[in-house]
């Protein structure tokens, strides 16, 4: 039943295409809509794509965007100081040098974890796209640690425990 | 711990991040970099006069990268004798 019912829909719209004598995408869309949800409700046929279909000269006036809906922005959530460490741990996790065994916050990069000055600016890089912040060298050279991180991080973006 | 690096090493590190961060637009480039940082970072900390050779030869590579036409760099590695030898080619646009 729905089937045909989805079948009749679409000869319908092309019946309707072809008698107006124009390809529109507000056809399109609303066809490919019958097919994704499989059968053609009275709410989709009362919708606006089709109220457009009064003159061809309203189809200028068609916006896709009404059907893509709306776009809201947001300010993330504040972060919190356990998602902060798991996050920087999750970076330091990927770094292929660090064996995930030996890692742990109060670690140092250096000594414990066998790194060098070069594997510790990527360490940095990686955590400032994580992030989306900027860490001056001045103060990247005072990080030895997972813990440092996190409190330089939860410092900067105003988290506190 | 003010100032545990020396200015040399600050330098050398500051010019490791810049090319990082250039790499992210020219694929193929970070292999290089890596390698190349990584083939002299053995070097004597009292050979000071090669560091700073290679340091400004790196600052003019940068440059020539930044303000050049290259979009993307392909590198090939030999190991010998544990020695890596690189040849690098730059593709310009």
């Amino acid at each position: 039943m729905a089937a045909i019912g989805r079948v009749s829909a679409l000869a319908n719209l092309r019946s309707f295409a072809q008698l107006h004598n124009f390809r529109s995408t507000v056809c399109r869309v609303a066809a490919s809509s019958v097919l994704k949800n499989g059968c053609c409700s009275a709410q989709i046929v009362r919708s606006r794509h089709f109220s457009c279909f009064k003159g061809v000269s309203e189809i200028q006036v068609f916006r896709p965007s009404a059907i893509q809906g709306v776009r809201h922005y947001a300010e993330l959530p504040d972060l919190t100081f356990s998602q902060i460490e798991e996050r920087v741990l999750g970076v330091l996790k990927l770094f292929d040098k660090v064996s995930p065994d030996k890692l742990s916050v109060e670690c140092h990069f250096l000594n414990d974890l066998g790194l060098d000055s070069l594997d510790v600016v990527e360490i940095i890089m990686a955590v400032e796209d994580e992030f989306a912040l900027e860490i001056p060298d001045n103060h990247a050279e005072k990080l030895f640690t997972p813990k440092d991180l996190v409190e330089y991080i939860a410092d900067k973006t105003e988290t506190f425990e | 711990m003010a100032g545990r690096h020396s200015r040399l090493q600050r330098q050398i590190l500051q010019l490791y991040k810049q090319f990082l961060r250039l790499a992210e637009q020219k694929p193929g480039l970070d292999a290089h970099v890596r390698q190349e940082f990584r083939r002299w970072a053995a070097l004597e900390r009292t050979d000071v006069q090669r560091i700073e050779y290679l340091l400004r030869r790196g600052q003019r590579q940068l440059g020539m990268l930044q303000t050049g036409g290259v979009d993307r760099a392909g590198s090939f590695v030999k190991e010998k004798d544990g020695q890596p030898a690189s040849t690098t080619s730059t593709e310009k646009s």
